[in-house]
């Protein structure tokens, strides 16, 4: 045989070569024991996974539905976050294929295609792909931006963005509501007089004002339909609390839903924090003493409220802030101690002391039964709600840390220092500190990816993962009062030349 | 020396060192203990069993992985290279690959497996699909329909 090949021509050669060729070819992916296919598919970047997932029915089906290579891309991505985040995704992406066998195009993020023959993505493939296009966005696409006037030259105390829509509170006492695609007006909401400090949205809008009325607005008819009067004092912060699953207080392995309703939390410079029951869509609606600013006073009220349910008090100075989920709500206050409370009895479950200062700011994490919550001491302390112990103190900013937010890997405080501080919310240890501000920090919010803060004259984006800036979304202002961001949008209130401007920037791409 | 047999019935006489490089083999023979009993290989040829024995006495020298190393793998970078003696050893046609990657599976020979899967990735890495269809002899089985739309839907992993 060799013989014979030595003699052959090259003609002869090639088509010898398209014969064997293809004979000697194996699909391996196909072919091999199912664990081996994994460990070949795990060395493919997500472009060589998209050439291959377009090769047959076989080997899409395969990487499609590989719950381990997507779960190994995103931890190689540093786009895992844990596995809670992961698993309520993907519980929320069989929940709607569930309710929906016939799929609906148009959620898009949840089915990947419209409907085929084809078989349908593990979640995780979902969740991949949408991690990185919100990431690729924000971090490599220009955005459209929107800049317009609002609020005359007041200050915006409060910043939401919810369903497509900007809700702006001021200290002009009205609340206004745009869209973010066009910077249109939609409403402007008046009945405060004075100043809004405190807003909450759920299907229905609370707001917490100077004027010490705790309001209710219907966002469809920009009507207020209900006024709670009772506390003597601003309301200065206030929380909208859901019924949600959350382990039982007898112990053990059962789960309970609280609240039964929905409820409202509110603090207030009185010292004092209520608790009502959040009126829904067919409720009567109320007004209490004074809530038009005659016939009493606002602060008389509440024993003929039928929304108000308790009156939590024991703080011994103005309640700053507050956070709650289920039925435990934990409040800060300028008496520098946290206190947590059961809301269902209004019993105070814990005073944990030891800030040397006011308490500026508190975030609870649930599923650690952990609260962190930040000082004009400088520090950062975090607490067990579960037994009132203090498990960490995180020091290093020199002064008032006024702000907080946690995801599911890390906690960030912003201060008056001028930094930002990236902590580990388990061990407490510092992962980075954002130094490129000059001057006290006024808003920030983030996630897993980045970091969005404003101060004096600039908006700044951080990398969350290595604390690295990104960029300037906005310089040469006067002041950032407010910043907001969805996967989409971007919303800052800023202040120039004496006006109140209203910025958005849309990360969306190419997306209708 | 350890004596191995293949399932086409070819025996094989090897050093312990290189024989051991299979986790299979070596617990075998932390069983048995001392012995002149042959080794069954049913599951490999000799053909390949050849290939393989050239792999393991070419590294017979070399520390084994531990189960660190392997319990590593899931958060580590992933990277194909391959060195530079493996890539020309494993520079064997489509059918040699297979049965290599598959009696390195069987024999529990990690590094020589995971030069196999690398391979065989870096042969899919930077293709077209039609690119990989002719490579590996696979029938695009696809709708025009259903083409369109798993383009579509993958456009994003594009360039990334």
């Amino acid at each position: 045989l060799i013989n014979f090949l030595r003699h052959s021509p090259l003609p002869v050669l090639r088509t010898l070569h398209s014969i064997l060729t293809p004979t000697l070819a194996r699909d391996f992916l196909t072919l091999l024991p199912p664990e081996l296919t994994s460990v070949i598919l795990s060395y493919l970047s997500p472009s060589a996974l998209f050439a291959a997932s377009c090769v047959s029915r076989a080997w899409r089906a395969m990487i499609d539905s590989d719950p381990a290579l997507w779960r190994s891309l995103l931890r190689r991505t540093s786009t895992w976050f844990g596995g809670t985040s992961e698993a309520a995704f993907t519980e929320r992406v069989y929940n709607y294929r569930a309710r929906h066998p016939l799929r609906n195009p148009r959620l898009s993020r949840y089915v990947d295609s419209k409907p085929t023959n084809l078989p349908l993505p593990h979640p995780y493939k979902l969740l991949f792909k949408s991690r990185h296009t919100v990431l690729h966005r924000w971090m490599h696409t220009p955005p459209k931006r929107l800049t317009f006037a609002a609020h005359g030259n007041s200050v915006v105390t409060c910043l939401l963005f919810s369903r497509r829509r900007i809700i702006s509170a001021s200290d002009d006492h009205s609340i206004h509501i745009y869209s973010p695609f066009t910077g249109e007006q939609i409403r402007v909401l008046e009945g405060h007089t004075g100043g809004v400090w405190a807003l909450a949205y759920h299907d229905t809008l609370v707001s917490g004002s100077t004027d010490r009325t705790v309001r209710i607005w219907d966002l469809g008819t920009g009507k207020n339909t209900h006024v709670f009067g009772g506390h003597t004092s601003t309301v200065r912060c206030l929380a909208v609390v859901r019924p949600t699953w959350v382990d039982s207080p007898n112990g053990g392995a059962t789960k309970e839903k609280w609240p039964k309703r929905t409820l409202i939390v509110t603090g207030s410079r009185d010292n004092t924090l209520r608790v009502w029951r959040l009126p829904s869509k067919d409720d009567p609606e109320y007004r209490c003493f004074g809530a038009d600013g005659v016939g009493g006073d606002p602060a008389d009220d509440t024993s003929e409220n039928p929304y108000h349910l308790r009156l939590l008090e024991g703080h011994t100075n103005a309640v700053r802030a507050l956070a709650a989920h289920g039925r435990t709500l934990v409040s800060g206050s300028y008496d520098s101690t946290v206190r947590v409370w059961d809301i269902v009895t209004g019993e105070c479950k814990w005073e944990l002391t030891g800030h040397a200062a006011k308490v500026y700011s508190v975030v609870l994490d649930p599923p650690h039964k952990q609260v962190c919550s930040g000082s004009m001491d400088g520090t950062v302390r975090i607490w067990s709600t579960q037994t009132g112990e203090a498990i960490h103190v995180l020091t290093g900013h020199t002064s008032l840390v006024g702000l907080l937010s946690l995801s599911s890997t890390s906690l960030v405080s912003a201060a008056a220092d001028s930094t930002l501080r990236i902590w580990d919310p388990h061990t407490g240890a510092l992962q980075h500190t954002l130094s490129a501000h000059t001057g006290a920090i006024t808003c920030f919010q983030h996630d897993e990816f980045k970091v969005l803060s404003g101060s004096d004259g600039t908006l700044k984006m951080w990398d969350t993962r290595d604390g690295s800036l990104v960029k300037d979304l906005l310089t040469g202002v006067t002041g950032v009062w407010q910043v907001v961001f969805d996967e989409r949008f971007c919303v800052a209130a800023s202040n120039r030349q004496e006006t109140t401007y209203i910025e958005v920037w849309d990360f969306g791409g190419d997306e209708a | 020396m350890v004596n191995l047999v293949t399932s086409d019935n070819e025996s094989f006489t090897v050093e312990k060192a290189v024989a051991s490089r299979s986790v299979l083999i070596k617990n075998m023979l932390e069983d048995v203990g001392e012995s002149d009993q042959p080794i069954p290989l049913p599951n490999v040829t000799a053909s390949v069993l050849k290939k393989v024995l050239e792999y393991c006495d070419h590294h017979k020298n070399e520390p084994m992985p531990t189960s660190e190393d392997l319990a590593a793998e899931d958060t580590r970078k992933r990277t194909t290279d391959i060195g530079e003696w493996d890539q020309k050893f494993i520079q064997v046609d489509q059918e040699m690959l297979f049965e290599i990657i598959l009696a390195a599976n069987y024999l529990d020979i990690k590094p020589l497996l995971d030069v196999g899967c690398k391979t065989v990735a870096n042969m899919i890495k930077g293709k077209t699909p039609e690119e990989i269809r002719k490579l590996f002899n696979i029938v695009n089985d696809f709708t025009p329909e259903e083409e369109a739309q798993i383009k579509k839907e993958n456009e994003w992993a594009e360039d990334r």
